[in-house]
């Protein structure tokens, strides 16, 4: 009985031992592919994709307009070290539709200043900062600083920041308010009526790897050959 | 035949929004489907306040008029907007340069900028409505040609006041004085006011105007705006508080009485109040609260109404709003009703806007039918300052079972 009893001991100990290898092994595998994946994040540009900004104009008598465009481009890729992202969002100012083409007209030519020099013709946040946010998960409600160039003006803005894991990549939604006379844009005046100097800007996009994009890209490209 | 019945339906309008005693005088004397049609064929009230330009992100009467309550003159901008983006021809003439305080010249001002600058900031504007009614009615139809409206309409706004008023001819048949209508046209002035707002949006005005109330569409003959009494002459006199705070706008009136029952009809003059809240959600969805306490008078009865609203444009060219009321009191006998009307509105081209109105009011009583109506509106602005109408009612009295339809062409032209 002892005999038996003694086999059994040594045979459970081949397979503890066995098993604390196998568990190592497995434990450094994950680390090291985790570890590596982190790295890939920390280095991959994330691309803006499906990408909306809208902007709220609110009128001195009361109520509102909205100036909206999809033409948001631009890369971001993750700092190792915190959440913060290198690159930029670049808006094409020259499609923003107000929904009437004469303010279309007065907001791209009086205001905005489009043709006047180089640049003028986008907005662009750079340098993005992420606060209140894991620095290994940044998902969640926390807030973003940045640094707003618009109108030949470089000035640092900052608001709310939403993110939101959706499928290979994140679907981020912020806000910011932008004063005209930063920017030393004229508040806008036309026959009595006018917008007042402080605007609500809110930029939400889908945050894809660049290669997610890439893939995309290819499948559209392809899904419209097909339609042709 | 059409006189006669021009004057039954007078009578009978009157007897409607004056409560029981009149309605008497109505049952004896005019026939059933009479009833089902009344508020179709008298005068509207000066220009239209268009509710369907919420899918052009205009949420507030003040962008294009004068008036808090929308309706009547319009602005410098409103006029801009009528000429360079509401009508059809108007889509690539020259617009005043950008940052533009007035614009005296040009197809969108008075007279067609003939006047130019002459005016100094005084700002004119002439209504003219010339109409075409044809009535169906079970075994029979009637048809009258007549000018809706004929008014000279002016304002002056400098360093956040406003001095409003407008003079013209109340066609005949149409008029009421102490309880009788005129069979010729009369004098009026359906508004005449001064206002005052800071930059900081509070603002008042005292004067003759229509209390705001839940949406002013531009037919009024819509349910909520006859039943409720928001129709022509409904006007009061008093003072109007209202505080543009963000997104929301609150206003409140103080009234002593209509302004018709002032002038006319002291027996009718009676205390009244109203208060209307909006809440513009986004650019292009309002949220709307209302309600009106009228006080009794000699000869009706204590009333009021409470309702909310709600208008959504889900595209560019399309506008839904619809409005629902509980009119507490509709007469002696304690009536209640409830008023709901829907309005879709769609651009269907430059300058070519259709309509679609479903309406409802309850039965509310002996003498108070349910009514349903469907209306359908085709409206034109081929050119700055015109707009050609055309609309079609469909309307059953349920408890009478009487079904009318009636045909209205209407040129407006607001020069």
């Amino acid at each position: 009985m002892t005999f038996l009893l003694l086999r059994a001991t040594e045979a459970q100990r081949h397979r503890a031992k066995k098993f604390l290898l196998c568990a190592s092994v497995s434990l450094w595998l994950v680390s090291a592919i985790a570890g590596f994946a982190l790295v890939a994040a920390a280095g991959t540009p994330w691309l803006p994709t499906q990408g909306r900004v809208r902007v709220t104009c609110p009128l001195t008598i009361g109520g509102s307009f909205e100036a909206k465009t999809t033409a948001l481009r631009g890369s971001l890729t993750a700092s190792a070290s915190h959440p913060s992202y290198d690159g930029s969002l670049v808006v094409d100012l020259r499609t923003i539709d107000t929904g009437i083409r004469l303010r279309n007209d007065h907001l791209r030519e009086k205001y905005l200043e489009v043709d006047k020099a180089p640049g003028y013709d986008t907005a662009t946040l750079s340098e993005i900062d992420l606060k209140g946010l894991s620095p290994d998960a940044p998902k969640g409600k926390g807030t973003f600083s940045g640094s707003f160039m618009l109108h030949g003006t470089r000035k640092t803005v900052g608001g709310p920041v939403e993110i939101r894991e959706a499928g290979a990549g994140f679907l981020v939604k912020a806000s910011f308010p932008v004063n005209l006379s930063d920017y030393n844009i004229p508040v806008p005046r036309y026959l009595g009526l006018g917008v007042k100097n402080t605007v609500q800007v809110e930029v939400t996009f889908l945050a894809a790897p660049e290669q997610a994009s890439q893939l995309r890209s290819l499948r559209f490209v392809g899904q419209a050959t097909a339609t042709r | 035949m059409i006189a006669t019945t021009h004057n039954s339906l007078s009578r009978a309008t009157e007897a409607r929004r004056h409560g029981a005693r009149s309605l008497t005088i109505l049952r004896d004397s005019v026939s059933p489907w009479l009833v089902a049609v009344i508020g179709v064929l008298l005068p509207i009230s000066t220009a239209s306040a268009e509710p369907m330009f919420l899918a052009k992100q205009y949420t507030r009467c003040t962008a294009c008029h004068y008036s808090p309550t929308g309706g009547g003159l319009l602005t410098p901008y409103g006029r801009l907007l009528s000429h360079r983006e509401l009508s059809t021809g108007g889509g690539t003439a020259t617009a005043p340069a950008a940052g533009e305080e007035d614009a005296p010249r040009g197809e969108q001002a008075f007279l067609y900028g003939a006047l130019g600058s002459a005016l100094g900031p005084v700002h004119l504007g002439v209504e003219l409505r010339p109409s075409h009614l044809r009535i169906g009615f079970p075994g029979g139809s009637a048809s009258k040609d007549f000018v809706m409206n004929a008014d000279l309409i002016a304002a002056v706004q400098k360093k956040g006041w406003t001095a409003y008023g407008s003079v013209g001819r109340e066609p005949a048949n149409s008029a009421i004085r102490e309880g009788r209508t005129l069979p010729d046209a009369a004098f009026i002035s359906y508004e005449h006011w001064i206002g005052y707002e800071t930059e900081d949006g509070l603002g008042f005005r005292a004067g003759r105007f229509l209390p705001a109330y839940g949406i002013r569409f531009s037919d009024h003959s819509a349910y909520s705006r006859t039943y409720l009494d928001l129709d022509r002459n409904d006007q009061v006199y008093g003072v109007e508080v209202s505080d543009t705070m963000g997104p929301s706008l609150l206003q409140v009136m103080l009234s002593p009485g209509k302004a018709e029952a002032v002038l006319h009809d002291n027996r009718r003059r009676g205390f009244s109040t109203a208060g209307r809240w909006q809440l513009d959600v986004t650019p292009r969805a309002t949220l709307v609260g209302s309600a009106f306490y009228r006080h009794a008078t000699d000869l009706d009865p204590k009333s009021g109404a409470v309702g909310g609203a709600f208008g959504f444009a889900p595209a560019t060219r399309v506008t839904i709003w619809t409005e629902a009321d509980a009119n507490v009191q509709v007469a002696a006998r304690g009536g209640r009703t409830w008023v709901v009307v829907n309005e879709t509105s769609v651009e269907a081209y430059r300058g070519l806007w259709l309509k679609f109105s479903p309406q409802l009011r309850t039965a509310g009583g002996p003498g108070f039918p349910e009514l349903r109506r469907l209306a359908f509106e085709v409206d034109f602005l081929p050119r700055t300052h015109w707009n050609l109408g055309l609309s079609y009612y469909h309307d059953h009295n349920q408890t009478f079972d009487v079904t009318t339809s009636t045909l209205l062409l209407q040129l407006h032209a607001y020069l």
